[in-house]
């Protein structure tokens, strides 16, 4: 090993990244996954702990403005960086919804919920990147949630009507 | 419910180069791995195929070795670029379309944004792999005292016997077979032609046979059963030339299919005996594993299947090209 230029392994594991805009230390294994993470040191159940193995979307997180399996995020991948979580979808100075929540109210995009709260990260992480989404890039988008209840139409109306309101709060602005 | 964790969990290493990964890697030996994304040592660890080593040595934070780069004869793909890199990268999408495809189908949005092509490749049994030996692509791997380029074919030839070495991916390197650059004479050796988001109209391409498939029980989660790519050029006349097909899925070992590519090499585009000639070939060329879910026969027929339905697609799409040239 180069004596000088020693690659890094911090002695005292504690990892500082920003949750939902607050900058925390996360003192534990650095391999640990995000999800449990969140769940069990940041107290954070928004995000859902399901299939375990980046199957089922349960535990969608915005990390730097894209969607990730917490499941399969580890904790060192975070460090530096942006987790958003369902809790901080919502704009925290009016205490309104985000539109994709309102959305997802408005058309019934969920039956039982479990898998609303990722279903919704995805559909924000699309709207961010294309406001006015084709159906293929819809079913891309949310290739990675599964529903086990709504049979997907509410959810998809929900995104359309996401877009809608969207594009009616950028307008008002 | 509190979750359990194993009291070992592994050490990350941060190296800041590939020669420190490198070193690290030969000092802790089989106590070590690599990780890039870590969604398939990820996978392997909770399905019991692997337990996690003691020292996971990160590739992430290693600069030079993430995004694409175009050059005067090649693209160059850093082995640290997530899969959604080159699914939504322009360079890609115009030199690499079949990569860019593979890449637009495996796993889900969430899961790209995290896998490498890095990890994809080392995986050996990855998606992008038919498409990258399409592509002629060469791997670049550091040994420890310097980089060699090697042909993906001959890498997937051999793979096997190197398993357990430190070597470590940094590129992937795909040549710009049928591309000419307008501005050539402008590119000094080795210059960057496209680094972000834009992309430079800098040369125009031959007519393609391009395409890449792959079938898996659901689209986006499971292993492919079969997944396939071809490409090739059409020569003005409409004969095919310097075809090349690959196949591979599940475990099965990418690799390319000879007999078929002589069956398409120098033929007419609109033959119609082509068609036939090529299912046959693909059929009894293509050596899968079979599993309880896929078996080797199905997975034959379905290779067949699918590169013979893309040729004919091609044809139909360059009758339709002259039918309306012609009015
Ligand atoms: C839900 C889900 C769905 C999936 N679907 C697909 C699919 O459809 N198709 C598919 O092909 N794969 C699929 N995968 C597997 C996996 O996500 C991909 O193969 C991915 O590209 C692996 O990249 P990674 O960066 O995560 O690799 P890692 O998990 O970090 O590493 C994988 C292996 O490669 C080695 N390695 C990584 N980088 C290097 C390097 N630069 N040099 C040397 N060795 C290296 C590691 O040591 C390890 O042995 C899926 C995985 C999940 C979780
Ligand atoms: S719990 Fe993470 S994808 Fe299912
Ligand atoms: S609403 Fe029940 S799983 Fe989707």
């Amino acid at each position: 090993m180069n004596e000088n230029r020693a690659a890094e392994r911090p002695a005292a594991p504690g990892t500082e990244l920003y949750v939902n805009g607050n900058r925390v230390t996360v003192c534990t294994e650095p391999s640990k996954r995000l999800l449990h993470v969140l769940r069990d040191e940041l107290q954070m159940t928004g995000a859902k702990r399901s299939c375990e193995i980046g199957r089922c979307g349960a535990c969608m997180v915005l990390l730097d403005g894209r969607p990730v399996n917490a499941c399969l995020t580890m904790l060192y991948q975070c460090g530096g960086r942006t987790v958003t979580t369902i809790e901080g979808i919502a704009p925290q100075e009016s205490g309104g919804l985000d539109p994709v929540q309102q959305a997802f109210l408005e058309e019934g995009g969920y039956q039982c919920g479990y898998c609303t709260p990722g279903m919704i990260i995805s559909v924000k992480a699309l709207l961010d990147f294309i406001p006015d989404p084709t159906d293929e890039e819809i079913t891309e988008a949310l290739s990675g949630n599964i529903c086990r209840c709504t049979g997907y139409g509410g959810i998809i109306r929900s995104v359309r009507r996401a877009s809608e309101l969207k594009k009616i709060s950028s307008s008002d602005a | 419910m509190k979750q359990e964790y194993r009291s070992s969990s592994p050490a990350v290493w941060y190296p800041h180069d590939t020669s420190e990964a490198w070193r690290l890697k030969e000092a802790f030996a089989a106590d070590s791995q690599y990780i890039a994304g870590g969604t398939l040592l990820r996978t392997w660890w909770e399905s019991g195929t692997a337990e996690p080593p003691r020292h996971l040595i990160s590739l992430n934070s290693i600069p030079g070795l993430s995004g694409v780069t175009l050059h005067e004869h090649y693209l160059m793909i850093g082995s640290q670029t997530t899969l959604a890199g080159i699914r939504y990268n322009t360079a890609a999408a115009r030199y690499a379309p079949l990569l860019v495809e593979a890449c637009r189908v495996i796993a889900a949005p969430s899961v790209r944004n995290l896998a490498t092509i890095g990890g994809n490749i080392s995986s050996m049994v990855g998606d992008s792999l038919p498409a990258l030996l399409a592509l002629h692509a060469d791997l670049l791997w550091f040994n420890g005292s310097q980089t060699e380029a090697v042909p993906l074919e001959a890498w997937l030839a051999e793979a096997e016997t190197r398993s357990g070495s430190a070597a470590l991916l940094t590129h992937i390197r795909i040549p710009l077979h049928g591309i000419r650059l307008k501005t050539a004479e402008e590119v000094v050796h080795e210059k960057r032609l496209y680094e972000g988001d834009d992309v430079l109209p800098v040369g125009y391409e031959v007519k393609r046979l391009s395409a890449y498939d792959k079938v898996g029980r659901r689209e986006a989660f499971t292993p492919s059963v079969v997944t396939t790519a071809i490409m090739g050029d059409i020569t003005e006349e409409g004969r095919l030339a310097n075809v090349c097909v690959a196949a591979g899925g599940g475990q099965t070992p990418p690799s390319r299919l000879r007999a078929p590519e002589s069956v398409l090499e120098g033929r007419l585009l609109s033959d119609a005996e082509l068609l036939h000639a090529l299912y046959e070939a693909v059929y009894t060329d293509f050596d899968p594993v079979g599993d309880a879910f896929a078996g080797r026969e199905y997975r034959r027929l379905t290779a067949a299947g699918l590169l013979t339905a893309a040729v004919w697609k091609s044809a139909k799409g360059m009758a339709r090209e002259e039918d309306s040239g012609c009015c």
